[in-house]
């Protein structure tokens, strides 16, 4: 491959070296099932309990309220498929800037006889006043993203949850509250335990962690599931554990705690102030937003600009395709923000602590020449 | 050494007059082409073609070359041998006995006894072999009307006997009509366009604008991929790959909105004329259907038309989508055709364009672009990928200088 500047983070990262020197370790020499009996085997086990651990003091959480999964996606389906149980079909609120991993689920569940809601994201952020009108004696779950993966914007998560868990004593009936912090996992003052959720999801691969290694977040540490398989991760999700990649994830999540935000925040505004003149549009908002995403808008239609982009060495993501007839999936997002007339040229850049201002700067005298 | 027999049905050919001879040769060096590496050589008898091939072609190379051909209205492995009543029995006893028959019910056996000395007559020999067919496959019964096994036998310089004959795509040898350049776009109508002139021997190139970065390189991927797939049809193609970024932002920024489509249909056509002269083509060969979008109306047709300086063949003319979806699929070029990778931005797209175009204001107006440089531009860094008559990507160079001669 070509030398290239990395700027599409958000979409996933490399694999730091502490991560993928523990995978090879425990590829190599911790290769027994976890769930096996002899001594090889406990020791994988001891890894992976270890592995939770970490996790779960990072997180501020109790290690038997985290499951592995293999990714945020899984996760994610773990949880709203869990409602196909429930005798009576009720009502559920996404919000309209959810990742698809979450608004996918729309169609079997109206299928289903479950009734689907948005919640408006008036300039990115969602409103725990329209949570509030929205919420009925039906609502049986409400699935808010911490921080959106297009626009960086960090959700008031913990205002959210209140609107519900007053709602919660009106009714006389529990409401799930999930919340996909994929993008919020290292990446915002983010502390899981703070929420006070029911269900939060997270990938490895986001935070420089392996591919095909993901959380799933339970309060209660239950949840009726389609197959418990064979028992793993409590029956929670069932299959032999990717021990490696857990163990990485583990590392990855240690990692995240030296993480230099300054330094990001640096390049957030850098460019802010950079491309305030320039025929580019900020789209991200600037307050309550994550400093490693920046979405802006160029004349251009993305997909072009993109390439462009890519013909000088800076891979960047896309808003939306340069298409009338193939709307990209980022569109949704920019027209529940109010920003869809920029959908069409839209841009994502996302940093990772391995970006230099160097590189920063080269990335907007590119934008700046399209 | 032992060789595989195909017998081969000339359609349209055998209707031709003096000049047959000329159809014969092209239909036997397109078969030999496709054929190559393997050996193989024709024998020519009234209305049939003979092909051996060598033992070690597999079967599959033979039809896959035999079911792309034009000119072929049918073929059949056949086995070949003396014409006496004895050996054709006994041949016919050995192919019989090598099918697998388990499935089948019912039989016909058909005679043509294209030599009219041969002293049994088709009737009597149809019996005989009949017979043969009873013996080795008893629970067969006979069926003249739709028979699960038919049995050929032809008696001409020898015997010739065949069983299972498949049908060809008819038409005429490709070569045997001239040579023409095919714009190539990337969607269902053009590779569908190329497989129907072809039908009718026209031997041809492709071009196709490509405007990177506005078009992705997978667009490019996917035209390429259409090249291959018509190029058993076309018996071996070119295609010319013409950057037309250049081209387009110009017209973009002098025509007007409503005009762009028309001006750079205008443009390709003059792109496209160019190409047939230095390569000393014929004619431009499009996939534009009646009506089907505003640049094909007949008033938009008319002024493309009027662009060009040679002979634009439009094969789907009247044909209906569904007609050319069909066609497309029966080719293999559908699936292909219908990725998700536009072969236009949106941004070269007006939102309303013109229909009905006056065509004296257009060619004003084409004229006041000075296309001339950026057409010689492109030529200048138009790459070429061959394909030979299998579909298999050859190899790809410059158009180069040559290419701006003459604009």
């Amino acid at each position: 491959m070509n030398e290239f500047h990395y700027f599409d983070n958000a979409a996933t990262t490399k694999i730091c070296r502490e991560a993928l020197d523990e995978y090879v370790n425990i590829s190599q020499n911790h290769m027994a099932n976890p769930s096996a009996l002899y001594s090889e085997g406990r020791q994988s086990k001891a890894i992976l309990t270890s592995s939770r651990e970490k996790i779960a003091d990072y997180l501020g959480v109790k290690p038997s309220t985290l499951f592995f999964t293999s990714g945020a996606s899984e996760s994610i389906s773990i949880v709203l498929s869990s409602l196909l149980w429930a005798k009576r079909s009720g009502e559920v609120i996404f919000s309209s800037i959810e990742h698809e991993a979450v608004s996918s689920f729309e169609g079997l569940l109206r299928e289903k006889g479950w009734k689907v809601n948005y919640l408006g994201a008036k300039g990115g952020f969602v409103s725990p006043d329209e949570l509030e009108a929205r919420i009925t004696p039906d609502t049986r779950l409400v699935a808010v993203m911490a921080v959106n993966n297009v626009l960086g914007t960090i959700q008031d998560i913990k205002s959210l949850v209140k609107v519900v868990r007053e709602k919660e004593k009106e009714y006389g009936r529990s409401i799930f509250f999930f919340s996909d912090c994929v993008q919020a996992l290292g990446k915002t003052g983010f502390s899981l335990s703070d929420l006070d959720v029911d269900g939060a999801s997270f990938s490895a691969h986001k935070i420089n962690g392996p591919r095909g290694a993901g959380l799933l977040y339970l309060k209660k540490g239950q949840i009726q599931v389609l197959s418990h398989a064979g028992g793993q991760e409590g029956g929670i999700r069932g299959g032999t554990e990717n021990l490696p990649a857990i163990a990485a994830f583990a590392k990855a999540v240690e990692s995240l705690k030296i993480w230099d935000e300054k330094k990001i925040h640096g390049f957030n505004t850098m460019m802010r102030l950079a491309l305030a003149d320039s025929k580019m549009k900020i789209l991200s908002p600037d307050h309550d937003t994550s400093d490693y995403i920046l979405s802006l808008s160029s004349p251009l239609p993305s997909e072009v600009a993109i390439r462009m982009m890519q013909d000088k060495g800076y891979l960047v993501s896309s808003g939306s395709a340069c298409s009338n007839n193939a709307r990209g999936k980022a569109e949704a997002v920019f027209r529940a923000a109010g920003l869809a007339p920029y959908a069409g040229g839209a841009i994502r850049v996302s940093f990772s602590c391995d970006n230099t201002e160097e590189e920063v700067r080269g990335l907007i005298q590119a934008l700046k020449e399209l | 050494m032992a060789k595989q027999l195909y017998l081969i049905k000339e359609g349209e050919i055998s209707l031709k007059g003096l000049n047959r001879g000329l159809f014969e040769k092209r239909l036997k060096n397109n078969i030999k082409d496709k054929l190559r590496p393997y050996h193989s050589t024709t024998e020519r008898q009234k209305g049939r073609l003979f092909l051996f091939v060598e033992e070690s072609c597999p079967k599959e190379r033979i039809e896959a070359a035999l079911s792309t051909t034009f000119g072929i209205v049918g073929y059949a492995p056949a086995l070949m041998c003396e014409k006496k009543v004895d050996v054709i029995k006994e041949k016919a006893r050995q192919m019989i006995s090598s099918m697998d028959l388990s499935e089948a019910k019912t039989f016909k056996v058909i005679t043509k006894r294209e030599d009219k000395s041969f002293p049994v007559h088709s009737y009597d020999l149809t019996c005989i072999l009949a017979e043969v067919i009873h013996e080795v496959a008893g629970h067969l019964t006979v069926n003249l009307k739709n028979p699960d096994v038919v049995l050929h036998c032809e008696i001409r310089q020898q015997a010739f006997l065949y069983t299972s004959d498949a049908e060809g795509v008819n038409g005429l040898p490709v070569g045997t009509a001239g040579r023409g350049l095919l714009l190539l776009s990337g969607g269902i109508d053009s590779p569908v366009a190329g497989y129907e002139m072809a039908k009718r021997g026209l031997k041809m190139d492709c071009l196709y604008f490509h405007a990177y970065p506005y078009t992705s390189d997978e667009a490019l991927e996917k035209v390429k991929a259409l090249a291959g797939q018509i190029a058993p049809y076309l018996n071996g193609t070119r295609l010319f790959v013409v950057p037309f970024t250049d081209a387009q932002l110009n017209i973009k920024e002098k025509a007007a909105e409503d005009a762009t489509t028309l001006m750079f249909r205008a443009s390709m056509m003059k792109t496209a004329g160019q190409v047939v002269s230095n390569e000393q083509m014929t004619c431009i060969v499009t996939g534009e259907a009646l009506s089907q979008v505003a640049s094909q109306t007949l008033a938009a047709m008319s002024f493309t038309d009027s662009m060009s300086d040679y002979l634009v063949l439009r094969p789907l003319v009247a044909f209906d989508k569904q007609e050319i979806i069909n066609i497309a699929k029966k080719i293999g070029t559908y699936a292909t055709s219908i990725l998700p990778y536009e072969d236009c931005c949106v941004i070269f797209s007006p939102k309303h364009p013109i229909t009905n175009p006056d065509k004296e204001e257009m060619r004003k107006h084409y004229e006041s672009l000075a296309m001339e440089s950026f057409i010689a531009g492109a030529l200048k860094n138009t790459k070429i990928y061959s394909y030979n008559a299998r579909g298999e990507e050859t190899g790809v160079w410059n158009y180069g200088d040559r290419a701006g001669e003459n604009v």
